[in-house]
């Protein structure tokens, strides 16, 4: 994370524990939902044709989001569970959640003022994979996914990562060997950071 | 490379990786496979029923009235000058039926469907429900006798449905009912494999109408 001026952030991100949690949650839904609409392709185009964001004539741009869609998703959620392309794959899923999720509540709110559905009562296929589901729950897990994304997308640490596995079997990565945060001047394939020995507090000594 | 060009980089080869995966396995996937510029949502029209979004449709079948059904005989939204022409009885004055889908077609009501169902025509062929739902939802369920026709799939069905259409009586479509519109595609894809349009009936209410009024259910695929 850009945690430069708050150090505890900065030590929390170090470990690459938030990061991790991220890719691994973010990473396995997608592959899970674009498994499922990889399956069934056509409950998936008939989901996105009610969201009314593409024209039905010519189709070739609603088919082919049907036929696209899912794969990215899956390439996306594969390359954050193993951890590599994490910026670019966070930033995919952030786009399609930040474009899905307002559709989703604008169809949502359509529903409500035509027939006149309590809010929490509304239930529809919102081609997220699954079915029709309750959409204020969806919402919620929608904007949980985002955070998450958006975690991933800002962490700075490696740690745990394909990535940083990959780079240690090269001389100048990049990444730090020890927490996986940037390295362009590594230092024995230490950031400055980790190369730097810790200072020794005023009042201990060796002796 | 700057972490923003690097990301970017890594945005377009996803972006390249799943659109070259997703037309790929498109194109030699046997079932699913959607047709790029099909328009699978044209509803059609139908030549018969002209500036119109149902016409009468006349059944001269009485069936036994059921408490939550409606009256057995002529069901009708907006009944038609064609279809109600002056050689034809008149029609029995009917509750009107909410159109709740656009469509051209003629529909055919749930009282109707059951008085089609219980015709010995229809066990012996000469009238045909086609299911116009997946495979999965089929299994699950289906109107006895029912031929199965996915509208979006349709090349792997429609030599069945054609076998078992040819010369019928009547075609009824229906899907699942509630908002699903799979019966009005799978009408106009019905005329266009040339099955007669006089010979075709949506039944709206569809799968939903007829589990609702506890009618028989055969189970598996077809």
């Amino acid at each position: 994370m850009q945690t430069n001026n708050s150090p505890l952030l900065r030590q929390i991100d170090q470990s690459g524990v938030p990061l991790l949690l991220a890719r691994l949650i973010v990473g396995c839904v997608f592959v899970y939902m674009g498994a499922l609409k990889v399956a069934d392709p056509f409950e998936f185009l008939k989901a996105i044709r009610q969201f009314q964001m593409m024209p039905e004539t010519p189709g070739l741009l609603l088919n082919s989001t049907a036929i696209v869609l899912p794969w990215l998703e899956i390439f996306a959620g594969v390359a954050l569970v193993l951890g590599v392309f994490i910026r670019g794959a966070a930033a995919m899923l952030i786009v399609m959640l930040c474009v899905f999720t307002p559709a989703i509540l604008i169809r949502a709110l359509s529903i409500q003022a035509t027939a006149g559905t309590p809010f929490f009562d509304i239930k529809f296929d919102c081609g997220c994979g699954g079915g029709p589901v309750i959409i204020w729950k969806k919402l919620l897990e929608n904007f949980g996914l985002i955070v998450l994304a958006f975690v991933a997308f800002v962490s700075r640490s490696r740690r745990f990562t394909l990535d940083l596995w990959l780079s240690r079997r090269v001389a100048h990565s990049g990444y730090c060997h020890l927490c996986g945060y940037a390295a362009p001047r590594p230092v024995a394939g230490l950031c400055e950071r980790c190369a730097t020995p810790p200072a020794i507090p005023a009042g201990l000594s060796a002796n | 490379m700057s972490a923003m060009k690097k990301t970017v980089v890594e945005f377009v080869l996803i972006g390249v990786l799943g659109l070259a995966a997703g037309f790929s396995v498109n194109a030699v996937r046997a079932k699913g496979s959607v047709q790029p510029t099909k328009n699978y949502f044209d509803r059609g029209t139908a030549t018969r029923a002209e500036g119109t979004q149902q016409v009468a449709v006349r059944t001269d079948l009485t069936a036994a009235p059921s408490e939550n059904s409606e009256p057995a005989g002529l069901e009708a939204a907006t009944p038609t000058p064609a279809a109600t022409a002056p050689t034809q009885p008149a029609p029995r004055p009917v509750e009107p039926r909410k159109a709740a889908k656009q469509h051209d077609y003629q529909e055919i009501g749930f009282n109707d469907v059951v008085a089609v169902f219980e015709d010995p025509m229809t066990e012996s062929g000469l009238n045909v429900f086609v299911d116009a739902r997946n495979d999965n939802l089929f299994a699950q369920g289906h109107i006895p006798g029912a031929v199965q026709c996915d509208p979006y799939q349709v090349h792997l069905y429609i030599d069945d449905v054609l076998a078992r259409t040819n010369g019928v009586d009547k075609v009824i479509v229906y899907c699942g009912g509630g908002e699903c519109e799979d019966s009005i595609f799978m009408c106009r894809e019905l005329i266009e494999a040339g099955v007669p349009e006089d010979a075709i009936y949506l039944f709206a209410g569809g799968w939903e109408e007829w589990l609702a009024n506890d009618m028989p259910v055969s189970q598996g695929s077809r």
